[in-house]
C-alpha cells in the first residue's frame, strides 16, 4: 500500500515539527519532510517526489505564494497538490493563490483537527484504500 | 430743514423723524417701502411705537425713547426682530435714535439698521459649523476605528503563530499523556511544555509592545516643578486678564511641588480652565472680579491639588455632568470649540488625577485637579508598560534625589530597559513609598537638605528593611559610604558626575549580593 508523503515549508520550525508528528500519527501518511524556508523546499522537490505540500504564506526571502509560482512553472510540480497555511488572509492573497491552482488555506492558528481535515480533502486519507 | 429731509430720501436707511410725544414729522422714501404702510396709514399714526412691534420683546421702543429724549442723547438699541403694524414681514433691526435740534425744540431721528441679511446668513454658518461639528466627530471616531482595525490585524498575525505553537503542543502534550508511556516521551514532553512558555511570553510580548505603542511621545512624562508649570500658564494668560481688568491671584503653600507629569498637556488644561474662569467673570461681571489659581498637597504629601477659583457666572445644576464632554459649550458659535474641558480632562485621566467641579461659595466655580504624588505618580506609570507573566525580572529602583534633573536623567537612561524608576524628591514621601511598595534598590543623594543619606540608610534599617541601598554621591563624599558600608550596609556608591555604565555596576553589585 502507497503511503502518502508531504512536505511541510515554514520559517517557524517550531510549527513545521508539531505538523510533521501530527501528520505521522496518520496511517496512510509514510513521510514527512520539513524545509525552513523557499530555497531549502526547492532542494527537497529536487530529491523525491511528495503528494502534498503545505506551504506557508508570510516567509523572509521568498513568500509562500512565490514558491508555488515557481512551482507551477515546472512541468514536473504544476498540478502537485498544495495547502496554504496563513496567519492572516488577504482578498488579494486569496485571489492569486486561487489563480495558482491552490484549492485551500489553512488559517493560523489552527488546531489539530482543523489541519487533518484540511489535508484529507486533498489527500485520501480514509482507512479503506 | 427742507433740504435736510429731501436729503433724507437719498439714503439707503428707512429713517423717521418724529417730535418728543412720538407724532411723525418727516419719514424718507425707504420707510415706506420697508415699512409697507401707506401714506395714508402714516398719516393716521398718533405715536411712532404704535406700529412698531417688537417680535421677540428685545427692543423696548418706549423705553429707548423716554432714555433718548429725557438725556437729549443718542440711543442705541440691541438687535431684535420687528414688525411694522399689519404688515406679515419681520425684520433683524437696530434702533438708532438721534437727537437733533430744531429751532428751540428737539426733533429725533429713529433710524432702522436691517440686518436681516446678516442674520440669516449667520444662521445658516451656525448651521453649517453644528453639521461640521457632527462630520467632524464621526471622523475622529472613524479614524480611530481604522487605527484600531489596522493595529488588529498586524497583531493578530504576530500572535498567529505563537498561538499555534502553544496550541499544538498542548495537543501532543495530550497524545503523549494518552499513550500511556510518559517515560519514553519524556523529552518530547519537556520540549512541549517549554515551546508552551515561551509561546506565551512571546504572545506576553506583543500585547506589550501595545501598550507601549499607545504611550505616544508627546504624552511622555517627566519630573517636573509645578510651581514653574503654573506661573508659566499664568504669563501665558496674565495679558487677557489685565485686558479685561479681572485680577489673577496665585497661592501656593510650597516652594517645590514636584510632579510626574507632562508639563506642555498640564500647561494646557490650566489655560484652558483659567480662560473659561476669565469669561466666566467678565459674563457675570461681579463687583470684585477675580480668579483665583492655588497649588497645595495633602498632608501626607501623596496628593497634589490645583484648584482654579473664580467668582464668575458660575455652572447650572442642570448641565454639571456634561461640562466634561466633548463638543459641549455654553458659549457662542465661534468662540470656543467645546473641547477644551473634555480634553483637559482626559490628559488629567492620563496622569491617574482626577478633575471636579464644585460650585464656589456665594457666585462661581471652584475646578479642582487632583493628581498622585511624584512616587505614585512614577510608580503607575511604569506599571502599565510592563508585564508580570516575564521571565526576565522587572529592576524597580526609588531614585531620591532633591534635583529633577537627576530624576530625568535616570528616567530617560532606562526607559527602554526593563528596569522601572521610581523618583522621588522627597526623603520622607520615599520612606513612606518604601513602607507601601516592593522595591529591588535604592538610589539617594547623598547630600538632600531634609536629611542626609546616612540618617535616610539608618532609617530603613531601623524598620528592618535590609532593601540595597546605593549612595549618590560626588568624589568629596565618598569617605561617607566607606564609613556606612559595613555599619548600615551600603552596597556601593555612584560618583557624580555619573555615567549609565557606573549605574549598571552599581546595581549589579547591588542586585548581585542579594541573590540567592
Amino acid at each position: 500500500m502507497n503511503k502518502y508523503s508531504v512536505l511541510v515549508v515554514d520559517d517557524e520550525e517550531k510549527i513545521c515539527k508539531i505538523v510533521r508528528i501530527f501528520l505521522n500519527l496518520s496511517p496512510k501518511i509514510g513521510n514527512v519532510v520539513i524545509a525552513k524556508d523557499a530555497i531549502e523546499a526547492m532542494l527537497k522537490l529536487n530529491n523525491q517526489e511528495f503528494d502534498l505540500i503545505i506551504v506557508d504564506k508570510s516567509m523572509p526571502n521568498k513568500t509562500g505564494l512565490e514558491f508555488i509560482e515557481n512551482l507551477r512553472k515546472s512541468l514536473k510540480h504544476s498540478s502537485t497538490k498544495v495547502l496554504l497555511i496563513s496567519g492572516c488572509l488577504t482578498k488579494d492573497d486569496t485571489l492569486i493563490a486561487m489563480k495558482l491552482g491552490v484549492k485551500d488555506i489553512l488559517v493560523k492558528p489552527f488546531n489539530r483537527q482543523r489541519l487533518m481535515e484540511k489535508v484529507s480533502l486533498l489527500i485520501n486519507l480514509s482507512s479503506n484504500s | 430743514m427742507s433740504n435736510h429731509l429731501e436729503l433724507l430720501n437719498q439714503l439707503f436707511e428707512p429713517i423717521v423723524l418724529v417730535d418728543k410725544d412720538q407724532r411723525i414729522v418727516h419719514y424718507n422714501h425707504n420707510f415706506t417701502t420697508f415699512s409697507k404702510l401707506s401714506p395714508r396709514k402714516l398719516k393716521k399714526i398718533e405715536k411712532f411705537s404704535d406700529v412698531f412691534i417688537s417680535v421677540d420683546k428685545k427692543i423696548d421702543l418706549v423705553k429707548i425713547f423716554s432714555e433718548a429724549t429725557s438725556e437729549n442723547k443718542t440711543v442705541l438699541s440691541m438687535e431684535g426682530e420687528v414688525q411694522f403694524s399689519d404688515s406679515l414681514e419681520s425684520y433683524v433691526v437696530v434702533v438708532k435714535i438721534i437727537p437733533v435740534k430744531s429751532n428751540e425744540d428737539f426733533q429725533y431721528l429713529i433710524c432702522l439698521n436691517d440686518l436681516s441679511i446678516e442674520k440669516n446668513i449667520f444662521d445658516k454658518y451656525k448651521v453649517q459649523v453644528s453639521e461640521l461639528k457632527n462630520s467632524y466627530k464621526q471622523l475622529v471616531h472613524a479614524d480611530k476605528l481604522k487605527s484600531i482595525g489596522e493595529l488588529t490585524a498586524g497583531i493578530s498575525h504576530e500572535i498567529s503563530n505563537p498561538l499555534t505553537i502553544a496550541s499544538g503542543s498542548t495537543e501532543l502534550l495530550e497524545i503523549f499523556l494518552e499513550s500511556g508511556d510518559v517515560a519514553g516521551n519524556i523529552d518530547e514532553i519537556r520540549e512541549a511544555i517549554e515551546n508552551i512558555q515561551s509561546s506565551l511570553l512571546r504572545i506576553n510580548k506583543i500585547t506589550l509592545n501595545m501598550k507601549k505603542f499607545v504611550y505616544k511621545d508627546d504624552e511622555k512624562k517627566e519630573y517636573v516643578n509645578l510651581n514653574s508649570v503654573l506661573n508659566s500658564s499664568l504669563e501665558l494668560v496674565g495679558p487677557s486678564f489685565a485686558q479685561q481688568a479681572v485680577e489673577l491671584k496665585f497661592e501656593s503653600s510650597k516652594e517645590d511641588v514636584i510632579a510626574y507629569a507632562n508639563e506642555l498637556r498640564i500647561e494646557q488644561v490650566l489655560v484652558n480652565l483659567l480662560k473659561n474662569a476669565l469669561d466666566a467673570v467678565v459674563l457675570a461681571n461681579p463687583e470684585k472680579r477675580r480668579v483665583t489659581l492655588s497649588l497645595d498637597t495633602s498632608n501626607d504629601g501623596e496628593a497634589i491639588f490645583i484648584k482654579v477659583l473664580d467668582n464668575g457666572s458660575g455652572v447650572e445644576g442642570s448641565i454639571t455632568d456634561q461640562i466634561f464632554n466633548p463638543f459641549f459649550t455654553t458659549k457662542e458659535v465661534g468662540s470656543g470649540t467645546g473641547m477644551g474641558l473634555s480634553l483637559s480632562s482626559q490628559i488629567i485621566e492620563s496622569h491617574q488625577g482626577t478633575i471636579i467641579h464644585q460650585d464656589n461659595i456665594g457666585a462661581g466655580s471652584i475646578f479642582t485637579i487632583e493628581l498622585p504624588g511624584v512616587e505614585l505618580s512614577s510608580y503607575l506609570e511604569n506599571e502599565s508598560t510592563i508585564s508580570n507573566l516575564d521571565a526576565i525580572s522587572e529592576l524597580k529602583i526609588l531614585v531620591i534625589d532633591n534635583e529633577i534633573s537627576v530624576l530625568n536623567l535616570f528616567s530617560s537612561l532606562f526607559q527602554d530597559e526593563s528596569i522601572s524608576i521610581i523618583g522621588s524628591t522627597r526623603p520622607l514621601e520615599a520612606l513612606n513609598i518604601l513602607d507601601k511598595l516592593d522595591v529591588d534598590v535604592v538610589i539617594a543623594d547623598y547630600n538632600m537638605p531634609e536629611m542626609n543619606g546616612s540618617e535616610l540608610a539608618k532609617i530603613i534599617r531601623d524598620k528592618g528593611n535590609d532593601v540595597p541601598i546605593v549612595y549618590l554621591t560626588s568624589e568629596d563624599f565618598k569617605q561617607k559610604f566607606l564609613d556606612d558600608k559595613k555599619k548600615l550596609n551600603i552596597s556601593s556608591v555612584i560618583i557624580k558626575p555619573f555615567t549609565k555604565q557606573s549605574i549598571l555596576d552599581s546595581l549589579n553589585l547591588s542586585i548581585g549580593d542579594s541573590n540567592e
